[in-house]
C-alpha cells in the first residue's frame, strides 16, 4: 500500500479501530441465583473490556463467560458444570435499566444511550450491568447467538448492496469462502480480512479526500467521480432521532414536520443547565432509514451533506427550514458531525461494519 | 407508478384503496383491519386473526355424548373448537429502501407470549410443506428474519423483501383491467397483489371480492 493510499485509508482504519472500554457487573438477583450471594468474590466484582464500537455483544458474550463467568463459578465451587448454569442466548446487557438491543453496533448504542457524547464527556469505561436471567423479550429480540448474529447482519450487509447497486448481487455472489471470511473479520475484528472482502462488495470510489466545504470541492470533486470511479447509486444511512415523547418542549422552536418536531430542544439533551441531563430511552429513538443520493437532487456537483440526508429522511421539504441545525447534533462513532459533511466522505470513512451509516441526532 | 416499486405516498394510497375494497370481506372472514398511523405520520396497515393449528386440537370433554368420531387419518377441523387462542398480526410497512412493502408478523399465544421463531411460525400457518423448504433454505437464515418493526421498535419476524419486485413482475392483471389502467397491476389491486404473493408463506390467504 503507498504512502497516499495509506493516508486516505487513515480515517477508516481509525474509525474501524475505535474501542469502548466496558465495566460490567452482575446483576444482583443473578449473583444470588448462581452463587447464593449478592457479592461476588473479590476478583469477580467487576470485570473490564475492551470491546470493538463496530463489532455486536453476541460477539463478546462468549468471552464475557469464558473469562468471568466460568471462573467465577468454577471458584464459587459449584458442581453444576456452568455450562448448565449459564447459556450464552440468556446473556444480555442493560444500562441504566436500559436494556440493550444487541442487534445494534455497539459504538451505536453508546452514541444513543450516553449522555454529553457530543460534549467530548461522556461516561468512561461504559458502566454496564450483566444479566444472564430473564430476558425481556417484549424488548429485545430473543435468543442472542453468533448464528442468529451473521444472519441479521447479512441481512445488512444485502440490504446496503441493494441501495447502493440497485441489485444484492454482489453479496450474493460472494463465495462460501468469501463470506466465512468476511463474517470471521467482523467477529474476531481484523481490519486485514473484513476489509478484503468488504472491497469486493463495496469497490473504492475515487474521490477520498478529506471533508472541505461542499460549495469548494464540489466541481473537481465531481469531475474525479465521474471518471471510472464506482458510482452508488444512493447511500445506505440511518438516523436515530431521540425524542422527548413529548411534543411540548422547544416545538415552536422546531422544523415543523413530523417527528423532527419532537426532537429539537425540548428533550433530554440537557440544553437547559439547570440540573442533571435525563437519561436517553432508547425505545424512545425514532428510527428512519432513507437512501441518499451522493448529489444533491437537480445537481450533478452540488454534493448532499448531512443536513440534506436528515431532510430528506423527515421529509422536510423547506429547503430554509434548518431548525435543527441549531437545536440538534449529529453523532457517529463517538464523533459530533458537522451537518455540512458530505454524505460521500462519510461514506467512504464513516460506515460501520454492516456497511451503514448510523447517526445519532440528539438535542443539544 | 413505476411498477412494482412505490413511492411512500402512492404506498398509503394503496393501503386506503385495499382497505376500501377489502375490509368487508375480510372482516366477514374473522381478520380483522386496522389502518395504523405511526408517531412519524407514517401509515401502515395491520391485519390479524386467530391462529387456527393445522394439527386437531384437543377439546376439552364436558359431556361423554360430546365426542365425535376421533379420525386422526382425516382433515384438521377448519374451525378447531377451541384453538389456542392464539392471534397473528401481519403488519404490511413501506420500505424506502426496497420500494415496496414488506410484511412483518408475529405470534401472541393466549398467554401472551410472543413468537418469533420462524420455523415455529411457519409450522403453525404454512399450509405447504413444498413452500415451508423452499422458505428454510432461503441464505443467511431462511425467509422468514427477525428484526425490530420499523414503526413499533420492537422485535417481529419478517419476509426479506429481495425477490418481492421479482416476483410482483410476474403478476398480470386481467387484459380488462390493463385496457383500463395501462399498466398491469393498478393502485387499487397492488396491495392484494403482493398480499397474496407474500401472504402465502405466512398463512394469510385474501377473499376474493366481486369486481363492480
Amino acid at each position: 500500500m503507498d504512502y497516499r493510499e495509506s493516508e486516505q485509508r487513515a480515517p477508516l482504519k481509525r474509525v474501524w479501530k475505535g474501542m469502548i472500554p466496558i465495566e460490567l457487573q452482575l446483576a444482583a438477583s443473578d449473583a444470588i441465583e448462581l452463587l447464593a450471594s449478592a457479592v461476588l468474590p473479590e476478583p469477580f466484582q467487576t470485570f473490564y473490556m475492551l470491546i470493538p464500537r463496530v463489532g455486536y455483544l453476541p460477539f463478546i458474550s462468549g468471552k464475557v463467560k469464558e473469562r468471568w463467568l466460568d471462573p467465577m463459578l468454577a471458584l464459587s465451587g459449584s458442581r453444576v458444570p456452568s455450562d448448565q448454569q449459564i447459556k450464552e442466548t440468556d446473556i444480555w446487557f442493560e444500562y441504566k435499566g436500559q436494556a440493550l438491543k444487541w442487534h445494534y453496533p455497539i459504538g451505536l448504542l453508546y452514541d444513543m444511550l450516553v449522555s454529553d457524547v457530543h460534549r467530548g464527556d461522556a461516561e468512561l469505561p461504559w458502566s454496564l450491568t450483566l444479566h444472564v436471567r430473564k430476558l425481556p423479550t417484549a424488548k429485545i429480540i430473543a435468543q442472542p447467538n453468533g448464528q442468529l448474529m451473521r444472519d441479521m447482519f447479512m441481512a445488512m450487509i444485502k440490504e446496503a448492496d441493494f441501495i447502493r447497486n440497485g441489485s444484492t448481487k454482489r453479496v450474493m455472489d460472494l463465495s462460501k469462502n468469501d463470506q466465512m471470511q468476511f463474517l470471521d473479520g467482523l467477529e474476531t475484528h481484523s481490519y486485514e480480512k473484513y476489509f478484503a472482502i468488504h472491497s469486493i462488495i463495496v469497490p473504492p470510489t475515487v474521490d477520498s479526500r478529506a471533508p472541505v466545504q461542499s460549495s469548494a470541492s464540489s466541481t473537481s470533486s465531481g469531475g474525479q467521480k465521474a471518471r471510472g470511479a464506482m458510482q452508488p447509486k444512493a447511500i445506505p444511512v440511518r438516523f436515530y432521532m431521540q425524542t422527548s415523547g413529548s411534543l411540548d418542549d422547544g416545538a415552536k422552536d422546531a422544523p415543523t414536520s413530523g417527528a423532527a418536531t419532537t426532537s429539537a430542544g425540548g428533550n433530554g439533551g440537557g440544553g437547559n443547565g439547570l440540573g442533571a441531563t435525563k437519561q436517553a430511552d432508547i425505545m424512545q429513538f425514532h428510527v428512519s432509514q432513507v437512501p441518499v443520493a451522493l448529489y444533491r437532487e437537480g445537481s450533478s456537483s452540488e454534493l448532499a451533506t448531512v443536513a440534506d440526508a436528515f431532510k430528506l429522511c423527515y421529509g422536510i421539504a423547506d429547503q430554509t427550514n434548518d431548525a435543527f441545525i441549531t437545536n440538534c447534533a449529529c453523532i457517529s462513532h463517538g464523533v459530533c458531525v458537522p451537518w455540512e459533511s458530505p454524505i460521500s466522505w462519510l461514506a467512504d470513512n464513516f460506515f460501520y461494519a454492516d456497511c451503514f451509516l448510523h447517526m445519532v441526532v440528539v438535542g443539544i | 407508478m413505476d411498477y412494482p416499486y412505490l413511492t411512500c405516498r402512492e404506498f398509503e394510497e394503496c393501503v386506503e384503496r385495499f382497505v376500501t375494497r377489502y375490509r368487508p370481506a375480510l372482516e366477514d372472514s374473522g381478520t380483522r383491519v386496522e389502518q395504523q398511523t405511526s408517531s412519524a405520520g407514517r401509515q401502515y396497515l395491520v391485519l390479524q386473526r386467530a391462529v387456527y393449528t393445522k394439527r386437531a386440537v384437543s377439546t376439552p370433554v364436558h359431556n361423554v355424548e360430546d365426542i365425535e368420531d376421533d379420525d386422526p387419518a382425516g382433515p384438521a377441523p377448519e374451525h378447531a373448537a377451541d384453538d389456542d387462542g392464539a392471534r397473528i398480526e401481519y403488519h404490511t410497512v413501506y420500505s424506502a429502501t426496497w420500494r415496496v412493502p414488506v410484511l412483518y408478523v408475529r405470534v401472541v399465544t393466549s398467554s401472551g407470549e410472543v413468537v418469533l421463531d420462524g420455523e415455529r411460525v411457519c409450522d403453525m400457518v404454512t399450509e405447504d410443506a413444498e413452500m415451508r423448504r423452499a422458505m428454510a433454505a432461503v441464505p443467511f437464515g431462511g425467509a422468514l428474519g427477525v428484526t425490530d418493526h420499523p414503526e413499533l421498535g420492537v422485535p417481529f419476524l419478517y419476509l426479506h423483501p429481495c425477490h418481492t419486485a421479482d416476483l410482483l413482475r410476474a403478476v398480470v392483471a386481467p387484459p380488462a383491467q390493463q385496457e383500463e389502467t395501462g399498466q398491469s397491476v393498478g393502485p387499487d389491486e397492488y396491495l392484494a397483489a403482493w398480499l397474496s404473493l407474500s401472504g402465502a408463506a405466512v398463512g394469510l390467504t385474501l377473499p376474493s371480492i366481486g369486481y363492480c
